[in-house]
């Protein structure tokens, strides 16, 4: 009796081959550069590996015909138990550590990138013409310049993303706001006083507290290596816990952990006025020297600014609520407007494929400045009746 | 790093690539996931996560009661405060024909009287404030100390007195006047030359006598001078040209943003 249908006992014994067999496997997946999204599949189908081994073996003549897989029962005998397909993840595992990064000597981390992007992108590639094929169900065809532009963009973030990698240098202007936040950290070790950062009073649902969390992990590194106390007040539960991940992991890569201090970043209440109260309270209290105000505010931005300007502190706002900016302009020192503020994680990291993305960021400027010249005279040209064709509604989102 | 790294990054480009996409598909399932069913998620662990502010908060404030730290005194108000609402919402409902969960909407209760009575009148000192933040704001902001804090003065005043009933009083010949005498000032910076300086000055004034008296002085003419329309104009042109600047800006920064964090390619929010 074939052994691939007969019941399993409970003590099923890997023999060498099987192990040879399973690394050998493992090998493949790792040369492909596709651990991550591998270890996740399998660890995701695990518990379903019976299944699938059965599903295998159903449909082993029809891959069988295409594909000449020596062994290919006995693989999908291995794989029915999620014994062993644990041991698959153990061993891709291993040989990604065993290949980490400074060791790295048959394909660089380059290429590994390289190559994941590409299977990437032809699977996202391959999944939209699939389901344009299909007859696209459900599409709202009124909505295709939409997705077009989306796609457009993406390509050009995507693209100078991907160059700034590659070696690509680009030139950046200078953001006043940005060179000040290193000094005002400077400033308050001088002054043997703590920076005060205010994350903005909304959730981590919202792009600018997202953003303005990550530039408190980039403020928590000078903080760290000036060791100059931290005070983060936050009126969101889950940002305190962000908050205090992205200062934790800060002082951990400046290798003072010792400082860092679970009460640096805490909660004061999710009411607007009651935080801007707290905030302060604290602000007259502890007389920071420097205060940083990054994400999203509304009325109390400007009881803030002026009480930080009362006791004399340098304060640094960036923010894309549009109707704050005036506010933070007139009282603050320096003030990062709209996409200033998003780009200063790129700004303070240097990382290139953050600068990368900035450039993207202005090609598109470009691009919009194109469409928009270009659309003002298409539609002067409607409205003379040269054209029929109504640029701007063919642009409204419908 | 699997579970700190992997599936985080995983989750965010899930419901990310599911988000941006079901917009453009209507479906009814995908649809509700996108438009109710994620933000109602959201909402249900922030509810939960509620829980950890306020024990830190608690822990925080306990601390420096105990601990008899600088500015110990407030915390026991704020403990206090604490407490006090904890009774109200779960103790004591103060009007039993009212049921639990409709007492803090409900009149009698004490919930209710702690909402109108003290939360109320707090966050309307703390928003009265405002008023005086705005005017010690303005009065540094309108300094003249350059070009543009001058054009920001200049059209402060164009604005705030164009909105008020005095601004329809003002002649706009009276602007013009005003407007060719600051001309002049810039005319004198540029040439350095008196002659020219009265020349302009003394003709600029001169043909507006004229056309002034050839017109009739109407209040509302030349209208380019009049104050209602020229705020209405630097408040429709100029401001929202600068504004849907700033928001294209916005826009693009917060898709840029978005598409990182989706791409996985900025991590930092989940440490690096």
């Amino acid at each position: 009796m074939n052994t691939i249908i007969s019941p399993k006992t409970e003590s099923f014994v890997l023999t060498e081959q099987d192990i040879t067999f399973i690394q050998n496997v493992a090998k493949k997946i790792f040369d492909t550069g596709l651990v991550t999204p591998a270890v996740f599949f399998l660890e995701m189908t695990k518990p379903l590996s019976l299944l699938g081994s059965h599903f295998l073996v159903f449909f082993g003549p029809i891959i069988n015909a295409f594909i000449r897989a020596e062994n290919y029962y006995r693989a999908t005998e291995l794989m029915e138990e999620p014994k062993n397909v644990e041991r698959l993840i153990q061993e891709i595992e291993k040989l990604e550590q065993a290949n980490s990064k400074p060791q790295l000597e048959r394909q660089s981390l380059k290429e590994l990138k390289n190559n994941q992007f590409w299977i990437g992108a032809g699977i996202v590639i391959a999944l939209l013409m699939v389901y344009y094929l299909i007859g696209h169900p459900f599409f709202l065809s009124n909505r295709t310049v939409m997705l077009f532009a989306i796609l457009l963009f993406s390509g050009t973030l995507i693209y100078y993303t991907r160059l700034a990698e590659s070696g690509e240098s680009f030139f950046l202007r200078d953001i006043p706001g940005l060179k000040a936040v290193e000094e005002a950290v400077g400033r308050s070790t001088e002054m043997g006083k703590q920076v005060l950062y205010v994350p903005g009073i909304m959730d981590m649902d919202q792009v600018e507290t997202v953003a303005g969390v990550i530039v408190l992990g980039h403020v928590a590194k000078m903080t760290a290596r000036y060791e100059t106390p931290l005070n983060v007040p936050v009126s969101r539960a889950i940002v305190m816990k962000a908050g205090r991940e992205a200062c934790r992991e800060s002082y951990l890569m400046e290798g003072r952990p010792d400082l860092f201090q679970d009460d640096m970043v805490h909660y004061l209440t999710d009411d607007q006025f009651a935080y801007a109260a707290g905030v302060n309270g604290i602000m007259v209290r502890e007389e920071p020297a420097a205060c940083l105000y990054m994400g999203k505010f509304y009325a109390e931005s400007l009881i803030l600014a002026e009480t930080g300007n009362s006791i004399g502190a340098i304060q640094i706002a960036g923010t894309a609520s549009q109707s704050q900016i005036p506010f933070f302009v007139t009282a603050c020192d320096y003030t990062l407007i709209g996409e200033e503020f998003f780009a200063a994680s790129a700004y303070l990291s240097q990382k290139p494929e953050l600068l990368g993305g900035i450039k993207g960021q202005d090609m598109l400027k470009a691009m919009i400045v194109g469409v928009i010249l270009i659309g003002s005279a298409l539609r002067v040209f409607h409205d003379f009746g040269w054209i029929s064709w109504d640029f701007v509604n063919f642009l409204t989102v419908q | 790093m699997f579970w700190k790294r992997t599936i985080p990054i995983a989750i965010v480009a899930t419901v990310g690539f599911l988000t941006l996409f079901g917009w453009f598909v209507d479906e009814p399932h995908i649809k509700n996931f996108v438009e109710d069913d994620a933000t109602q998620w959201y909402d249900i662990l922030a509810s939960f996560a509620i829980f950890l502010g306020a024990l830190n908060l608690l822990k925080m404030q306990s601390q420096k009661i105990l601990k008899k730290q600088t500015g110990w005194q407030y915390s026991i108000f704020a403990v206090g405060g604490f407490i006090f609402a904890i009774i109200a919402g779960f103790v004591i409902k103060g009007n039993d024909a009212i049921q639990w969960g409709a007492h803090v909407t409900g009149k009698g209760t004490l919930f209710k009287w702690m909402f109108e009575f003290m939360f109320t009148p707090l966050s309307a000192t703390m928003f009265a404030l405002l008023a005086f933040f705005v005017a010690s704001a303005s009065y540094r902001a309108f300094r003249i100390r350059n070009f543009e804090a001058t054009l920001l003065l200049i059209s402060g005043i164009i604005i705030m007195l164009g909105r008020v009933p005095i601004g329809i009083k003002i002649s706009a010949w009276f602007v013009l006047y005003l407007t060719i005498l600051g001309i002049g000032v810039v005319v004198n910076n540029a040439f350095k030359n008196k002659q020219i300086t009265l020349g302009f000055v003394v003709g600029g004034l001169l043909l507006t006598t004229i056309a002034g008296f050839w017109m009739g002085w109407p209040v509302d003419q030349p209208a380019l001078f009049y104050l209602p329309i020229l705020q209405d104009w630097i408040y429709n042109i100029p401001n929202v040209a600068g504004a849907r600047a700033i928001m294209m800006g916005i826009g693009l920064g917060i898709f840029a943003t978005s598409m990182r964090y989706i791409l996985g390619i900025e991590k930092s929010y989940i440490g690096e």
